[in-house]
């Protein structure tokens, strides 16, 4: 009887720690999507033995699915980028029309950075592409954070696992690690500073830290950030990318 | 005997058997024919597989950012050298150099019809470029580009590269590059002629564009990749390269610059190439030699031993076995000088014909030749490669007829009359 009993509380805690889990993930997503986000991005880029970079842009993003980049730095002014679901296509300040980034060349580096294209794709909530567990709780700058692990439920995604710190009382990732699938970790992400916008707590300053090289890392700090306002679909299209 | 009496009795026997001499002859005349050709071709070889490796690889010394070694396979345009104009000015100061050649190497996308082409990009100095590169005189189709091209920037492409591509002089091709800030470059480009080096490699893969429409696709204004150093004796790269040395030194702070010998890039990769080629052909031409002598000793050790009786009369009259093998021996020098002759003189013509001409390697072999090999070798026409040629015929003819005449003096008499050896 007594062994039953053990058995119920034991089933009972693991349906709880499941049900908790994925209501983590769910808070998370919801708090990084937003209708829409406006914003100034300032990228400085650091490498080992080379000069530090800094690229300027302006963001326009609506829903997950819909983002349009131009840099607005001298030396890449005129370089704007377009998403739309899966697709992301490119035009250069010299070129007559636009082209389709696809393929491999999505897991370089944005402009150098330490940001890949599809890191800036990836538009599918957490809970739809990993299943996840507790495996802790750590304070990081100073808040209390959940430890996840998540395992990637398809084969086709970027970063097969990742440990996410999410904040206890925002739930906001403030630490990622991304592995590959041999278990190699090849990024880490930071979140230096977070800001409240319209109810929405806003990552503003991230640092992305590339483990496989020594001292490479960038640091993206977004300015004039405006959320949730109408966004016209005319900004996403291939015509307004060749304008 | 006196010396004369036997050079008459060689002439005289050399008239004697005219079919037997124009045999011996002929011998010496096809193997310095063969002897000739084949050292025209080789040499052509070698020097065609050096020269477009200094021309399109290493330069006889290649000066490149220290950094850009370490990370050479992705191309970083952001190691580059900078202020590349001052550096010119000083290296063309010293002795042995010939030009100096900023280029740019990179790699591009091209999208064509949603299909992903990686090709190799050169940018160059088209001034400067043609005092080494005979770039203006390979263009098949259209023209050179212009430069400061702003209202189209224009490019020219491979032959081997414009049929794969399907592209023809006017069509427009958009390119991608990563930048030397590490952005993207984007750029349309308007194709003003089509080039054919007759190398594969370059024909098939590569397509140049002025330093000035790089500096704006690329975003490297006073940079370059790499400065290609051209010498008038190729020899002295290795002292030229330390002396460039020096000087790169007073070039310090972020960026430092090194000479790299061609004999020391890609870790020496290039120089044992060449020179196991070069070693490879020389033993193939030994072989070759050994071969060809083959035939002049075989004939003329068959001409000697079908003489045994005369041999045999000759001594029985007298004549002491080393006045036997002198008049042999003349016999032979005057044949071998007359076939040498015969053999330089058309093997000559032969050669000069080819060497202009050339053998066009691929059609022999069905493809087209790789790495920096062209496609139609011109042997190399020189009169040091006659004059060996020549030299060989008379001394291999003239000192193979010893052994055996040497042999056949020393029979005795009765035993050469009976024709037994």
């Amino acid at each position: 009887m007594k062994k039953i009993f053990i058995l119920i509380i034991i089933l009972f805690a693991k349906i709880s720690t499941a049900e908790t889990t994925e209501a983590i993930l769910k808070k998370i997503d919801s708090n990084m999507r937003y209708k829409s986000i406006k914003y100034t991005g300032i990228m400085e880029i650091n490498k080992h033995h080379r000069r530090k970079k800094i690229k300027t842009f302006t963001a326009i993003i609506k829903g997950t699915d819909k983002a349009f980049i131009e840099f607005i730095n001298p030396e890449d002014r005129g370089t704007k980028f377009l998403k739309l679901g899966d697709e992301l296509w490119i035009k250069g300040a010299f070129a007559e029309q636009a082209d389709k980034i696809s393929g491999h060349l999505l897991k370089n580096s944005l402009m150098g950075s330490d940001f890949s294209y599809e890191d800036t794709m990836e538009n599918e909530s957490l809970n739809t592409l990993y299943k996840s567990k507790i495996i802790g709780e750590e304070k990081i700058n100073n808040h209390m954070c959940y430890k996840l692990e998540l395992t990637a439920k398809k084969k086709k995604i970027s970063y097969p696992k990742l440990i996410i710190w999410a904040d206890k009382e925002k739930y906001i990732i403030l630490k990622e690690q991304f592995f590959a699938l041999s278990g190699l970790l090849l990024k880490e992400m930071s979140v230096l500073k977070v800001k409240k916008i319209n109810n929405k707590y806003i990552p503003v300053k991230i640092k992305m830290e590339n483990k496989q090289r020594k001292n490479s890392y960038t640091i993206l700090k977004m300015k004039n950030i405006s959320v949730n306002q109408k966004i016209s679909d005319r900004v996403f299209s291939k015509r307004n990318l060749e304008k | 005997m006196k010396e004369i009496y036997i050079y008459k009795m060689a002439f005289r026997n050399i008239s004697r058997n005219k079919r037997r001499t124009v045999l011996s002859a002929v011998a010496i005349t096809l193997a310095v024919i063969f002897v000739c050709v084949m050292k025209s071709y080789i040499v052509g070889f070698n020097n065609n597989f050096r020269n477009n490796l200094f021309l399109f690889e290493t330069g006889h010394i290649k000066i490149l950012n220290k950094d850009f070694i370490k990370e050479e396979k992705i191309m970083p345009l952001d190691l580059s050298v900078e202020n590349y104009t001052s550096i010119m000015t000083d290296i063309q100061k010293l002795k042995y150099i010939k030009a100096v050649l900023p280029r740019t190497k990179f790699i591009s996308i091209l999208n064509q019809e949603g299909k992903l082409k990686t090709v190799s990009g050169l940018a160059v100095d088209i001034k400067k470029e043609c005092k080494i590169n005979p770039l203006k005189t390979k263009i098949k189709k259209g023209r050179l580009f212009k430069e400061f091209g702003y209202k189209q920037y224009e490019i020219i492409i491979g032959e081997g590269l414009a049929e794969s591509l399907n592209l023809k002089t006017g069509d427009k091709i958009t390119l991608m590059a990563k930048t030397a800030e590490e952005g993207i470059g984007h750029m349309t480009f308007k194709i003003s002629g089509i080039f054919s080096y007759g190398v594969n490699e370059i024909d098939r893969n590569y397509f140049i564009i002025p330093l000035s429409t790089a500096s704006v696709f690329l975003k490297m204004k006073n940079s370059v990749g790499e400065l290609d150093v051209f010498l008038t004796n190729p020899d002295k790269s290795t002292i030229t390269a330390h002396k460039i040395n020096k000087i790169l030194k007073k070039y310090s702070g972020f960026n430092i610059y090194r000479a790299y010998d061609w004999k020391e890039q890609k870790n020496g990769q290039y120089y044992k190439i060449v020179t196991i080629t070069d070693k490879s052909y020389n033993i193939i031409y030994v072989v070759l030699l050994i071969l060809a002598s083959l035939v002049i000793i075989n004939t003329t050790m068959m001409v000697i031993y079908e003489r045994i009786k005369e041999i045999g009369t000759l001594a029985s009259l007298g004549m002491r076995p080393f006045a036997i093998v002198k008049l042999f021996f003349y016999e032979a020098l005057i044949i071998s000088i007359i076939g040498s002759l015969a053999g330089t003189i058309f093997g000559g013509i032969l050669s000069y014909g080819i060497s202009k001409y050339g053998i066009d390697l691929a059609k022999l072999g069905g493809k087209g030749i790789g790495f920096q090999i062209s496609n139609i070798i011109y042997p190399y026409f020189g009169f040091d490669i006659l004059l060996f040629s020549f030299l060989f015929g008379v001394v291999v003819s003239a000192v193979c007829v010893f052994i055996p005449s040497l042999k056949a003096a020393r029979i005795k008499p009765i035993t050469a009359l009976r024709n037994e050896l």
